[in-house]
């Protein structure tokens, strides 16, 4: 029961890491209807920027996380501006080729500058957990839960108690209409866009306490991001956010109980899954966006 | 009349002479390394020309060709170290795997419309590179095979000279470039035309969407799974990173996109240009980093989706190659054609 308890507490854990990079990817989808294959590579940038930072400046990784945040968030939207809003109108495909296109690009960059190697921060709390009923609970996958939580409470009260946000809700329902409503649209892409990567960045600072850092880190981080919101149904805020914890837990479990090296398996098994049985999505949120 | 058969005189005529070019080369070039960068053109275009059935032609987006190139690669690889079969037996077991597969993936999502297929070919390679890993006493895992050369071997594939290998390189080359050709006038061709200008108008007059869909796959399968396995053949080395990562993918699919999609020449034109450029750069960056070939790779994907996404067989010819047919104002024959 407690190896049970255990591999559930992990699975949520690190969902909270995969609630931040899939609700950015499926913000990015429900205004823009583009489909983000860069989502995992700005997980990864956000990463090394974050440990090249606290490397430098000698201080723990979380001290850079407003920084960060606020730096993916330009970046982002000057993205958008000028190379994704290109694609705007040209379908899904070319679309996909050309996030593609930058996901390799970041991650041979990556490779490039920083090498293949693994990396880790040096932090003093790397190990230290609580003991909680029989459960070990990793002090750093705890905090990176709570800077998930915190984020998702933000994102809400900003779509759903802001003007902004609400006009971003609005795109999101209808291009056209909410731009007959004076709704600028360019303004709400470059806007989505840059929210969806700082989410991914945010959750790259989270994970650089507790997790190796190397270039091919976010093809996992992403794939695993994919997974969750056509899990949750494509552009659905809320479904990703529970989709983010079940394969959090899908995850945990099958390397509890089939093979560590087998985890990801069950994951995509459970994808599969998903298109055969319900394509739309296993969770009907639809409250947020 | 008279055009058309002076027009095919002159296409076998140059049918001939290209072939009687291709089979000399080998001849005149003494460089080995010149010789291995055509055999590498040659598979590399062939998987290409298989993405290029389900990417091109049927229009449906497919990012797991290395899921394919890696059964094919593993398969004759197996064949050969495990059970003592000729490799060429183990290449035919692969094609005959990778086509199981995607039947089975492609009756399960090729029915859904949007993202939801080039997702789920993704995960498809994700799977096999994840079960190649874990399934250390067959495939040797991260480590990988090498294929121990044991001299002249003709039911091995071994061969002293690379002569052989381009010759064998070459012939799966005129097949792939067939299959294309064929599926392109085909009415297969024509059907995958129709579903990829528009889904609904194409099922409205009588074309069985998942049918098509299913075979373009499988075919695109079976021509990249051929491609693996002449990889491994050829390179008697094998490991999960080199045949199933997602770069394997993207190689195979910028070749099309370069050379041109829907094309009998495109992919062909993508290899040529691309492959001795990875060369090259690996060749001149190898001192500084790996990944260089891949930024270069992916700047060129980038502008090429920006500016010519027809590829650039179109921007040297300016004009649609058969495949291309669209069916809004096209001839009523093609039509008829199409849903007859």
């Amino acid at each position: 029961m407690s190896t049970f308890l255990q591999a559930m507490t992990n699975g949520v854990l690190i969902g909270g890491v995969y609630a931040l990079v899939a609700v950015g990817l499926t913000l990015i989808f429900g205004v823009m209807n583009t489909v983000n294959f860069a989502q995992g590579e700005f997980l990864m940038l956000g990463m090394f920027t974050t440990l090249m930072l606290a490397e430098t400046a000698r201080v723990d990784p979380y001290v850079f996380l407003v920084l960060v945040a606020v730096a993916f968030f330009v970046f982002g939207f000057l993205l958008e501006k000028y190379l994704i809003h290109r694609t705007i109108d040209r379908g899904h495909e070319t679309q996909i080729l050309l996030t593609l296109g930058l996901s390799v690009l970041f991650k041979s960059l990556a490779l490039v500058i920083w090498g293949p190697n693994f990396r880790s921060a040096v932090v003093s709390y790397r190990l230290k957990s609580l003991y909680v009923g029989g459960v070990l609970i990793s002090y750093p996958r705890l905090l990176s839960f709570g800077v998930a939580v915190v984020v998702m409470l933000a994102l809400w009260f900003f779509l759903n108690r802001t003007e902004l946000g609400r006009a971003m809700r609005a795109s999101a329902v209808n291009r056209k209409s909410a731009a007959l409503m004076g709704i600028n649209p360019d303004l709400m892409y470059g806007l989505a866009f840059g929210i969806g990567i700082m989410l991914a960045a945010v959750g790259g600072v989270s994970l650089v306490p507790f997790y190796y850092v190397f270039p091919d880190v976010g093809a996992f981080f992403g794939t695993i991001a994919f997974v969750v919101v056509v899990l949750g149904g494509l552009g659905d805020i809320l479904g990703a956010v529970v989709g983010a914890l079940l394969i959090g837990v899908v995850e945990a479990l099958t390397a509890q109980y089939v093979a560590l090296d087998l985890s990801h398996l069950g994951v995509f098994l459970a994808f599969i899954l998903v298109l055969l049985f319900r394509p739309q999505g296993l969770i009907r949120g639809k409250g947020w966006a | 009349m008279a055009d058309s058969q002076t027009e095919a005189r002159k296409r076998s005529g140059l049918a001939v002479l290209l072939i009687m070019l291709v089979s000399l080369l080998p001849l005149v070039v003494q460089h080995g390394y010149v010789l291995r960068i055509l055999i590498m053109i040659s598979y590399f275009a062939v998987a290409s020309y298989g993405w290029d059935v389900i990417g091109g032609y049927a229009g449906q987006l497919s990012l797991g060709q290395a899921a394919f190139f890696s059964i094919g690669a593993y398969a004759a690889a197996s064949a050969y170290l495990i059970w003592k079969l000729s490799p060429a037996v183990g290449a035919l077991a692969g094609v005959g795997l990778a086509a199981l597969l995607a039947l089975g993936l492609g009756s399960l999502v090729l029915r859904l419309r949007g993202p939801y297929f080039t997702l789920s070919t993704l995960a498809a390679a994700e799977v096999v590179r994840i079960l190649l890993l874990h399934f250390k006493s067959i495939t040797g895992g991260a480590e990988g095979r090498v294929i121990p050369y044991t001299g002249f071997n003709l039911s091995a594939l071994q061969f002293a000279t690379d002569r052989p290998y381009y010759y064998i390189a070459v012939a799966l080359l005129a097949l792939a470039i067939w299959t294309s050709y064929q599926v392109s006038r085909s009415r297969l061709g024509f059907q995958l035309a129709a579903i990829r200008n528009d889904e609904d108008a194409a099922e409205s007059v009588g074309i069985n969407l998942m049918s098509a869909k299913v075979k373009a796959f499988v075919i695109s399968a079976c021509l990249t799974a051929l491609a693996g396995a002449f990889y491994v053949i050829y390179d008697r080395y094998i490991d999960p990173y080199s045949t199933c990562s997602s770069e394997v993918s993207v190689k195979i699919l910028l070749i099309a996109l370069v050379g041109g999609r829907r094309s009998i020449w495109g992919p062909l034109l993508g290899a040529v240009l691309l492959i001795p450029l990875t060369e090259l750069t690996n060749a001149y960056f190898a001192s500084i980093r790996a990944g260089a070939s891949m930024v270069v790779y992916s700047i060129i994907l980038i502008i090429v989706v920006l500016y010519a996404p027809d590829g650039l067989i179109r921007v040297l010819r300016r004009r649609p190659s058969r495949g291309a047919v669209t069916l809004q104002p096209g001839p009523k024959g093609r039509n008829s054609h199409a849903s007859a």
